[in-house]
């Protein structure tokens, strides 16, 4: 039992503290890159978030056929099963907890299920 | 950058995890995920529960006309009320909800075989049960007796230089939180005896073991929302508020003892000392006691029309409202009119059997 949540912080301390107070060369800093990226994760989210929230679900399919009842029940998010949806917002993907933390062996039992669901 | 399993598992094919923190991501269980996919198309389709006059996915319960179900229709002086119920309506629930029950009471059951497996009676280990099972009772027995001079890996020979949290420091922080419990159930009008708190407590402290060895290898909760409401919905019929402490009780319990052990962890990886880390999260959660009331006292006072469906700041509590609502249907009108036998959701009950 090695707790994948627990070493997602760890490998995020450990990168961070290694070279400490010492200067790197050839690339920016580690502090000043994850700053960059905290700022640009910050900076985006106000799009899907606050001004254009259509991106955090981005429902095509039922932009098309906005009235079909059987369109909505297949393809919509908030009502329906949610077929083929599309979104640019990470705090959607990560609703459950980030995925890319859970280990890639509890991931791959569930493509044969949604394949199976798919040819259906 | 996204992965793309990961991406039909939250926004695409199986929704009701989403919104249930259902079971399918018990491992070996993969072949329940194909069942459990097929189940909501099969009971949409086929009209099963009468679903074709419902949404196919929502969080949504329904009466007998069509609508959402009015919960506050059935409920005097915060208890049911049963002339009103029978004038009312009786409670459905859409295609998605009815499985995602259905497939919440097998991991309930699934997740006890899976653990305890051996102290299971003879006629429950069929070779079916064999190949399903993988066998962790001798693996807690033995972490519970064990010391960490007995784990060969590199991180616990480190942890050694620092001094273990002695038992009783747990067991006097429980019996001072339960003792809070305890005194905040008899000073507020909450219906809630002390029985119930006890047997909530207990229940979560057991399920907390095997919750937390799944998240620790998978890093999937197991939620036992559903389980909670049903459970209580059975011990306490009729008492909405009762069965909505019992639930937070239980549920709580589970997700911090979870969240509790997974921090240890870090702190074992990070090598900070144990005590430290047990200083430190007590210090946290009193700070949090305190910012997280006020903030809600602050909120209740000066936040204008706060929860209301029209708020025009967009605080309109769905999280809390869904907590209540359910509360209302499982504990006001009861699991005994839901799932028991005679009732119209029982092959959804029944599910658990699979296991």
């Amino acid at each position: 039992m090695i707790w994948p949540g627990a070493l997602v912080n760890c490998a995020l301390f450990n990168t961070l503290h290694k070279n400490y107070g010492k200067r790197d060369r050839k690339h920016i800093s580690r502090q000043k890159f994850f700053g960059i990226v905290l700022l640009c994760s910050f900076t985006w989210y106000w799009l899907p978030g606050y001004l254009f929230t259509a991106l955090s679900m981005f429902n095509w399919i039922c932009w098309i056929a906005p009235t079909d009842p059987t369109v909505n029940a297949l393809f919509g998010t908030s009502s329906g099963l949610g077929l083929g949806i599309l979104t640019f917002d990470w705090s959607m993907v990560s609703f459950l907890g980030s995925p890319l933390v859970t280990p890639v062996g509890y991931h791959l039992p569930q493509l044969p299920g949604s394949l199976t669901l798919l040819s259906i | 950058m996204v992965d793309r399993n990961e991406y039909y598992r939250c926004n695409g094919i199986l929704p009701l995890d989403c919104y249930a923190h259902s079971l399918l991501f018990v491992p070996a269980n993969s072949i329940i995920v194909i069942l459990d996919n097929s189940r909501v198309i099969n009971v949409s389709v086929t009209n099963t529960f009468f679903s074709k006059f419902m949404p196919i996915s929502t969080f949504e319960v329904f009466d007998n006309t069509g609508m959402p179900y009015n919960a506050s229709a059935i409920i005097t002086n915060g208890e049911f009320d049963e002339s009103k119920y029978l004038a009312y309506s009786p409670v459905f629930l859409p295609a998605a909800r009815v499985v995602t029950i259905g497939g919440q009471f097998a991991a309930f059951t699934a997740i006890i075989v899976h653990t305890f497996r051996e102290f299971a009676p003879f006629s429950l280990r069929s070779p079916l049960l064999m190949t399903l099972a993988v066998w962790y009772r001798r693996d807690i027995v033995r972490r519970f007796r064990g010391h960490l001079k007995d784990e060969p890996d590199v991180h616990s020979r480190l942890m050694q230089a620092y001094a273990e949290v002695p038992g009783w420091w747990y067991g006097l922080l429980g019996s001072i939180a339960l003792i809070l419990l305890i005194s905040a159930i008899e000073v507020f009008p909450t219906k809630f005896p002390i029985w119930a708190a006890l047997v909530a407590f207990g229940v979560g402290t057991i399920f907390s073991i095997p919750i937390a060895m799944i998240t620790a290898i998978t890093n999937q909760q197991i939620g036992l929302n559903v389980m909670a409401e049903v459970m209580g919905g059975y011990l306490l019929p009729g008492r909405p508020v009762a069965n909505m402490i019992f639930k937070a009780v239980l549920f709580v319990t589970v997700m911090q003892a979870v969240a509790f052990s997974g921090q240890l962890k870090l702190g074992h990886y990070m090598k900070i000392p144990p005590r430290t880390m047990f200083a430190v999260q007590c210090v946290a959660v009193f700070v949090l006691c305190v910012v997280a009331t006020g903030t809600q006292q602050w909120m209740f006072a000066n936040v204008i029309d706060y929860c209301s469906a029209d708020q025009p700041s967009g605080f309109i509590c769905p999280d809390t409202f869904t907590f209540a609502t359910s509360s209302l249907i499982w504990g006001g009108i009861g699991s005994q009119r839901t799932f028991s036998p005679g009732a119209m959701y029982v092959p959804s009950f029944s599910s658990h059997l699979l296991f």
